[in-house]
């Protein structure tokens, strides 16, 4: 985006007949943006503000032009979600080689993958994973004659087990993945499982409309695990510095939190300019040397809340409340490690969680009980995904000194 | 037409189903059914009698909260499509985040399962939350159970369904019916219906046949619906 294209924005935004949100975000006053510093000062549209103005106060077309669906972020890191209408059907700027010609797909709403393979000349062939209902799906895939899959990386190890049971994963040859990034242990488990399929896969978000967000610059492989993105067309990035909100440059090595602005052409539910995504981003390449574009890869989650793993996601506050409720034995404090362990049936998380201790402490009857109180989905404890074989047995040793760093809540190795 | 008949059928085609143009459902609501068989559906099948209620109700947000291993979302969507209605999906299993859309974006259309009716619909009146004005519930064909107490409540409508398989509805029910809310059906078009202890059905359009198939219900004729169709009441 140039300043001009930025000034367009704002007005469209602020015009009279737009809802209110951004004309509340950015005040009564007419923001002008005549230079780059005019934009990198507008207010970010931040999840708070979205959670706290009503649907009608940001709805930028007629109820009925919400022609895709409404959108609903997972509430993962703990707070309330948010609804977020989609006028939009299309977002995906893929060939379709990716998809196959029989697709499995967790993508949300599996009309969205129908349409994707009408576009593309193709019979709409598409088999719904269900992610709490894996081996049934596969089953019904198997029969559907799936080829391709779109899938949430974290689902794989279960969809492999699931395909390996009826002799099916050879039938794989694409595999794309979206939402989160990979690691080389999956990488190379999903090569030893699928080994026809070709892996490729996106950056997105609920909250984006015209989503993904970024395109991956090569392809994933175990010997170049590192997923690389770049922005997609009609995507702005800005980069701050997740504390203090201070601009940051798109520099090589720089490293803050996505500011994202998406407002393609056509009607929009909610254009978003200036997005916190946090999500925390590293400029690897300014011109990459394939593709002449900026190429990222994304760190983590800023505020480090929360980690999505098989079967459930992992929350910084459940953590807490289960430490809480331990009768004083330790602090609130800690620091909470995911690995991926090898082992013969995938990768298979394992956590160790630091802890704070007020007293004497056996850690390793300590980490049972943590584990029984710990739930990672309704209804559902990491004791459990033990029991089932999900999961590694959890671990707790005591908290070592940060060394005046400041400790992060949540972390993914 | 035994539905031990039916299995076999299905069992015997699905070896073919990756050469038909078709979409799969499951032959059972229950993921852990060991009789489950892939049922293909025409790519161009219709969810009829859930747009036909929608053209009745004319709902202005539909969320479901049918699991997505049914296979019916994209049948659900073109049926909202029908009347320019926005769909929002629910995890069943995810009831607090469900009342929260319900209350963002002033739901007033839910399509469920009745049994998730029965714990959704406790939910929200144990928070005091909001329902809902219109649900459509489907199951499998069998006795109809009570409707939970919240959801007798005389300013709430609710159509019933019952499918032979996800999206192949054999009994629905109308605009008048779902105000009545008793076992009380229509057949859906392209359903032939035969009243009695069993009834049987007919059904149009599959890539297999389906005719005089027993129902595990009984049913007998009732006087026409307000609305001029057939009725029957089901046991």
């Amino acid at each position: 985006m140039n300043v001009r294209d930025m000034q367009a924005l704002v007005e469209r935004v602020t015009a009279p007949s737009a809802p209110p949100i951004y004309k509340r975000l950015y005040g009564q006053s007419e923001r002008a943006i005549r230079a780059i510093e005019d934009w990198h000062a507008l207010p970010p549209l931040t999840k708070e503000v979205l959670q706290a103005t009503p649907l009608r106060e940001r709805l930028f077309v007629p109820l009925r032009d919400v022609f895709h669906g409404i959108y609903v972020s997972s509430g993962t890191s703990g707070r309330p979600p948010i609804v977020m209408p989609r006028a939009r059907l299309d977002g995906f700027g893929f060939s379709g080689s990716e998809y196959g010609r029989v697709l499995l797909s967790s993508m949300n709403y599996p009309h969205r993958a129908e349409h994707y393979l009408r576009k593309l000349g193709r019979a709409p062939r598409v088999v719904a994973l269900d992610p709490k209902r894996v081996t049934p799906c596969v089953r019904l895939a198997k029969a559907a004659g799936v080829d391709g899959m779109y899938v949430y990386p974290f689902l794989l190890p279960e969809i492999g087990r699931a395909m390996q049971a009826i002799g099916y994963a050879h039938n794989i040859t694409r595999i794309a993945c979206g939402g989160e990034h990979t690691t080389t242990s999956l990488l190379t488990f999903v090569r030893q499982v699928f080994p026809r399929a070709e892996l490729s896969g996106n950056y997105g978000m609920s909250e984006v409309e015209d989503s993904p967000v970024g395109e991956l610059c090569h392809a994933l492989t175990p010997e170049a695990p590192v997923s690389l993105y770049h922005p997609k067309e009609h995507m702005h990035i800005d980069l701050a510095h997740p504390e203090s909100g201070i601009h940051l440059p798109l520099r090589k090595g720089s490293v803050g939190e996505l500011l994202l602005t998406s407002a393609p052409p056509g009607p929009l539910a909610l254009p978003l300019i200036r997005y916190r995504t946090g999500d925390l981003i590293e400029i690897v390449e300014e011109a990459c040397a394939t593709h002449g574009k900026l190429a990222f890869r994304v760190l983590g989650r800023a505020e480090e809340e929360s980690l999505k793993i098989e079967g459930g996601v992992l929350l910084a506050t459940e953590v807490r409340r289960v430490l809480r409720s331990l009768d004083g034995l330790l602090s609130d404090e800690f620091e909470l490690h995911h690995r991926e362990h090898e082992t013969a049936d995938g990768p298979r998380p394992e956590i160790t969680l630091c802890v704070e201790r007020r007293g004497t402490v056996n850690f390793a009857a300590l980490a049972r009980e943590i584990a029984e109180r710990l739930r990672v989905g309704p209804a559902y404890t990491y004791a459990r995904g033990v029991a089932e074989g999900r999961y590694l047995p959890l671990r707790c040793e005591p908290f070592l000194e940060a060394g005046g760093r400041k400790r992060r809540r949540l972390v993914k190795k | 037409m035994t539905r031990t008949e039916l299995l076999a059928v299905l069992e015997h085609l699905e070896p073919a189903i990756a050469a038909l143009e078709s979409r799969v459902v499951p032959s059972s609501f229950d993921p852990d059914d060991p009789e489950m068989r892939a049922v293909p559906l025409p790519l161009k099948w219709r969810w009829v009698s859930c747009e036909a209620l929608f053209a009745a109700w004319q709902p202005r947000i539909v969320m479901s909260r049918l699991p997505i291993f049914l296979q019916v979302e994209p049948l659900l969507y073109a049926a909202c499509q029908t009347v320019g209605a926005p769909i929002a999906l629910n995890e069943p299993q995810n009831m607090p985040v469900g009342r929260s859309i319900i209350e963002q974006a002033d739901v007033d259309t839910l399509v469920t399962t009745v049994e998730d009716a029965s714990v959704f619909s406790a939910h929200l009146a144990g928070a005091g939350a909001q329902l809902p004005r219109r649900w459509l519930l489907i199951e499998s064909v069998r006795k109809p159970k009570e409707l939970p107490a919240v959801l007798k409540r005389r300013q709430i409508a609710v159509a019933r369904e019952m499918h032979l398989f996800p999206g192949v509805p054999v009994l629905a029910q109308c605009l008048a019916l779902s105000a009545q809310k008793k076992s009380l059906y229509h057949a859906p078009a392209g359903c032939d219906v035969r009243p009695g202890a069993p009834a049987l059905v007919s059904v149009e359009g599959l890539p297999f046949e389906v005719r005089e198939l027993e129902l595990p219900i009984s049913l007998h004729h009732e006087a026409p619906c307000a609305c001029g169709r057939e009725m029957f009441a089901a046991s």
